[in-house]
């Protein structure tokens, strides 16, 4: 176990390294050589600051049932829509996310919330936004790992409710609307980044919405139901 | 399909739609926007022939209203075309930012279009095969994943129905809760039966050695070919000047090329039987 | 080579204290193929998985098994992957990838084969077993016995000298069943590797054999040829008799002189010989079928496809269900017999004709009157109903704060009492399905709907569930299955209906039923049918045999 700490803190320095060095010689480039490059800037450092996470687990060689239920929980975030077939724009792929980083840790969060958002992208299309998708359900998943998994807060309905309505408010939606922002506006200017925020609001209320529903119904069936896995299965214990 | 740039080595198509949605973001000036915005949909037309219409008017007239929507959000420039709401300026310069936006936007999409229609997930996860074994084969079960939880989804649905376990009222509240027995029990049933799958692996060696990867597609001379006029171009592009917009061009219009001389190659072997 | 020895082996499963293996030995020759029977939770899934290391269950291990002369411990992962390849019963789960091609080079990538006897191997595997035209399929477009197949092809990939089968053929309907296990019996005969197989189905896999082993609570009863373990079992009076191949049990019941059939057609000359004169050659004939005058349920020249563009699924079915019987509805696999449960349940709504319950038109009955006291359906997979994580959660949920009282009764009926704490994933597949059935009996249907309720499932717990059945049908409850399993419903059901290219061709008793068939009958009817005229169950046969000595 210690061992293995050991090995992620060193891997960690790496992927800081990267991220020190890569971030800023972007910034530095994309200032240096054209005017305006928002979109292709942050995306570039988007995926930088997604490849530690990849690099880890593929280092980790993670064991048959571990990969087997990741592969599993991801399935069911993105098959979960079919559930809900009859209530258009209702998603709870968000919720899920947020459980699985909740009850599994914040590495299971991220990695799921990523792998997921880019699968479901092969049903609907990928474009322009899939980095900032994975990216927006990664750190969501990676937060409820950070203050969920570690027990900052407790697990009950009403802070998780409240966390999953905040997270798609102030940060999965605001990260999409910002990529909407950079593929759509020529110029950042303080109207149109109001008008692209003001106008993803809507969306962005009822993708709350779900979550909170998702995780005030689903969120402790899913809990027990995992808790059995971790302990009878003795995978993916945090 | 196979045929044409679809048939050719994933690396080669990736490294293609890469280079030109990377570039159609990073090149602002008005020809290589218009080459771009051109290329994109000529090669949407050729992959997709007349159904692929609708969806190019779509992004057309879309492209257009974000063209026409920043300057009313960008004010800068010294071009006033007129002026509305207490004499806020609409400035020519803006629309023609606006324009440039719209074009990049439009032929991003047009791109990304292509980009799903010829990178099928196949190819991903013979990409990731090699830079990354886990993410590949977790992006292969989930993708054999899905379709299966779906389909057990619908069964679960009917098993409830058939017990009287449908919505009891007409309320939203009952069809939601409904719904949410239907993933809970999908939940259950795909993790209890997930430690079978892993047992599998085991059994099949999963762990016991660094993976290889089943080459489902080798590198072919045609590959070969195309990676290195794609180079040549690039190195077009970099010197810049109207060479680098020909090499835009030459870059951008390869996998049209190939499509057109695919179909001709078959027009010409129909005809001589 | 491959010669396993297994030395004294005991196994406990952790905080149980019984032993799930007692001291087991056995060995096995390279190219044997061994049977290995008993009835659920007699050990064998256990006994098979210590043959692999990777999938040995934690707990307390005494004795030894010996590979070649080596500890299987001390064989490495690497080797004891190739070398010794496992099905397991769901042909589903086993599947790991996407993609046919992909799912066979699995095992191979895993051992880090290089590229060009990866691809050898995989188009030898490929043509051997036929599945070229499906190579680049996606997983989930095949059908289960595909899937099985595939999953016994992508082990052959590794070249394994011994093959371990667990039960590969219980989630397949007869004919894939059929296709696997002579696959199997190929893969023996031509390549001469070792089979250790566990079945329910021992009529296909007995002829095959070299050695049958019986297992009991954990210890082996038996271990011989198929051929005379049958006067061992009966030295023994066990209870695994009741499992045997027909021909086997009808041959052990006459008490005769000559050596022991395997096969119908070693039955049949058997049977030839054994009689020298009949003078009954067949039973007093059950009452002629008559259509029921006012039928319970009916169905008028149902017509039903999925899509306005789809072929037909029903084609004018028409049925009649008399109250308070048992009524089997057979017929192959995909043809649309599940559907037409479902549009009995309202679950797929015909475009022509119409289903009646007790005369009233179906369309006329509000969903929650429907399901509530009157229809009921267990579905294909019991797993489907399982929400809660006890079983007792489980039932609760179907009484919305009702009478508890309910549950105990239902509990009972259904022999799931002592297992109400538990969680229904803990349960083995026979267990599973009585608590599904449990929590269906609930809505205390009057019509009760059956989807091959014998999937899965040994003879023993078969028995139990006919007894359930014929207790409810006693009880006012009208039963409709649908099945693939012939000698269950030739045993229990009142009336059989026979169901092809999308209607109903023809009902009658079991026995007038079967004793018009020649080949969709069953076992002891082919064995006899050339000298009894309607003996359709092994008791039926064996009757006229005593008669006739």
């Amino acid at each position: 176990m210690q061992n293995k700490q050991i090995k992620l803190t060193k891997q960690n320095i790496a992927a800081i390294i990267i991220i020190v060095f890569l971030i800023p010689l972007t910034l530095y480039a994309s200032y240096k050589f054209s005017d305006r490059k928002y979109y292709l800037t942050s995306v570039l450092i988007i995926i930088y600051s997604m490849l530690p996470f990849f690099f880890v687990f593929e280092k980790r060689k993670p064991q048959a049932r571990e990969l087997v239920v990741l592969a599993v929980l991801c399935a069911i975030a993105v098959a979960s829509r079919a559930a809900f077939i009859w209530l258009p724009h209702f998603k709870p792929m968000m919720a899920i996310i947020i459980i699985i980083g909740a009850s599994l840790g914040a590495e299971a969060g991220f990695l799921t919330g990523a792998v997921s958002s880019f699968v479901s992208n092969f049903i609907f299309g990928q474009g322009p936004w899939t980095p900032w998708q994975m990216f927006s359900f990664g750190v969501v998943g990676f937060l409820a790992g950070l203050l969920f998994a570690s027990g900052i807060i407790s697990k009950a309905r009403l802070p998780l409710c409240i966390f999953g309505g905040l997270s798609v408010l102030l940060i999965a939606g605001p990260i999409l609307d910002t990529c909407t922002l950079f593929t759509m506006m020529s110029m950042l200017t303080k109207e149109n980044m109001v008008a692209i925020y003001i106008s993803g609001l809507p969306v962005n209320a009822v993708h709350a919405l779900a979550t909170v529903l998702t995780l005030l119904l689903f969120s402790q069936p899913m809990f027990e139901k995992l808790d059995r896995i971790k302990t009878k299965y003795g995978v993916l214990e945090a | 399909m196979n045929t044409a740039f679809d048939g050719y080595h994933p690396a080669v198509n990736i490294m293609f739609f890469a280079g030109a949605i990377a570039m159609g973001m990073f090149f602002t000036h008005p020809v290589f926007l218009c080459v771009s915005a051109a290329a994109s949909a000529l090669y949407y037309l050729l992959l997709t022939h007349k159904s692929g219409m609708g969806f190019l008017f779509g992004m057309l007239l879309t492209a257009l209203c974000v063209s026409f929507i920043n300057p009313f959000l960008n004010t800068t420039g010294d071009t006033v075309l007129f002026t509305y709401l207490n004499a806020r300026p609409f400035t020519l310069e803006a629309l023609l930012y606006g324009f440039a936006t719209g074009g990049m936007f439009f032929s991003m999409l047009m791109w990304f279009a292509s980009f799903n229609i010829i990178m099928t997930s196949e190819k991903f996860i013979f990409i990731f095969g090699a830079l990354a074994p886990a993410l590949s084969l977790m992006l292969t079960m989930i993708l054999r994943l899905v379709p299966s939880f779906k389909r057990k989804a619908r069964s679960i649905a009917a098993a409830r129905k058939c017990i009287g376990k449908a919505p009891k009222g007409d309320t939203k509240k009952d069809a939601l809760e409904n719904s949410m027995s239907i993933l809970s029990v999908l939940t259950s049933w795909a993790l209890e039966n997930a430690v079978i799958t892993a047992d599998s692996m085991k059994s099949r060696g999963y762990g016991s050695a660094k993976r290889s990867c089943f080459a489902q597609y080798k590198l072919k001379k045609q590959d070969i070919t195309a990676i290195i006029i794609m180079l040549a171009a690039t190195a077009l592009i970099a010197s810049g000047g109207a060479v680098g917009g020909v090499g835009y061009a030459a870059f951008l219009l390869l996998p049209s090329i190939i499509h057109v001389k695919e179909e001709l190659t078959w027009l010409i072997l129909k005809s001589r039987i | 080579m491959a010669d396993f020895k297994i030395e004294n082996l005991s196994f406990e499963y952790p905080a149980t204290g019984k032993k799930a293996l007692d001291n087991v030995n056995l060995s096995i020759k390279q190219g044997e193929y061994i049977v290995v029977c008993g009835k659920s939770g007699s050990g064998k899934t256990t006994l098979l998985r210590h043959l692999k290391s990777v999938l040995t269950p934690h707990g307390n291990v005494g004795g030894e098994i010996l590979l070649d002369g080596r500890p299987l411990k001390e064989v490495s992962l690497r080797e004891q992957s190739s070398k010794i390849g496992y099905v397991m019963q769901n042909p589903d789960n086993q599947i790991v990838t996407d993609k046919v091609w992909h799912e066979l080079a699995f095992g191979l990538e895993s051992l880090g084969c290089d590229k060009r006897t990866m691809r050898l191997r995989v188009a030898e595997m490929a043509s051997y077993f036929g599945i070229q035209s499906w190579f680049h399929s996606d997983v989930s477009s095949l059908s289960g016995g595909q899937k099985q197949l595939l999953n016994l092809a992508s082990i052959m990939a590794m070249q394994p000298t011994v093959i371990i089968l667990d039960e590969p053929t219980s989630q397949l309907d007869p004919i894939a069943a059929m296709d696997f296990l002579s696959t199997v019996r190929k893969i023996n005969l031509e390549l001469g590797t070792t089979i250790i197989i566990s079945e329910h189905r021992l009529e296909e896999v007995f002829p095959s054999a070299d050695r049958v082993i019986i297992m009991e609570n954990g210890r082996v009863a038996a271990d011989e040829s198929p051929r005379t373990i049958g006067n061992t079992l009966m030295k023994q009076n066990s209870d695994m008799l009741a499992s045997l191949p027909s021909p086997m049990k009808i041959y052990y019941a006459v008490n005769s002189a000559q050596s022991c059939p395997l096969t119908v057609r070693e039955g049949r000359s058997w049977l030839s010989n054994e009689l020298d004169s009949v003078k009954q050659n067949q039973l007093p004939l059950e009452n002629e079928y008559e259509e029921p005058i006012s039928p319970a349920i009916e169905l008028k020249e149902v017509w039903f496809r999925y899509d306005k563009s789809s072929p037909d699924v029903l084609k004018g079915a028409c049925l009649k269900i008399e109250k308070n019987t048992l009524h089997a509805i057979l017929g192959g696999n995909g043809m649309g017999k599940s559907t037409m449960l479902k549009t009995i349940c309202n679950i797929e709504k015909p475009y022509r004709g119409d289903v009646f319950i007790e005369g009233k038109k179906l369309s006329k009955y509000k969903t929650s009157e429907l399901f509530k006291g009157c229809l009921a359906m267990l579905p294909q997979d019991p797993q489907s109903l399982f929400v809660k994580k006890t079983v007792e959660e489980d039932l609760l949920e179907m009484l919305d704060g009702k009478d508890a009282s309910a549950i105990e009764k239902t509990a009972e009926i259904c022999e799931v009492t002592h297992l109400l704490k538990s969680h229904p994933y803990d349960l083995s597949g026979g267990e599973q399905q009585r608590a599904a059935l449990a929590k269906v009996l609930l809505c205390e249907p009057k019509y009760l709907l059956l989807d091959e309720p014998t999937k899965g499932i040994d003879s023993f717990f078969k028995l139990k569930l006919a007894q359930i059945l014929k207790h409810l049908c006693e009880n006012g409850v009208t039963v409709i299955m649908v099945s693939h399993d012939v000698e269950f419903c030739a045993m229990y059901a009142d009336y059989i209906s026979m169901f092809f290219d999308g209607s109903i061709i023809t009902t009658n008793t079991p026995n007038r039923f079967f004793a018009q068939n020649s080949f969709y009958t069953t076992a002891a009817n082919r064995m006899s049918r050339h000298i009894f005229e309607n003996a359709v169950t092994n008791e039926d046969v064996i009757k006229l045999c005593k008669i006739n000595k």
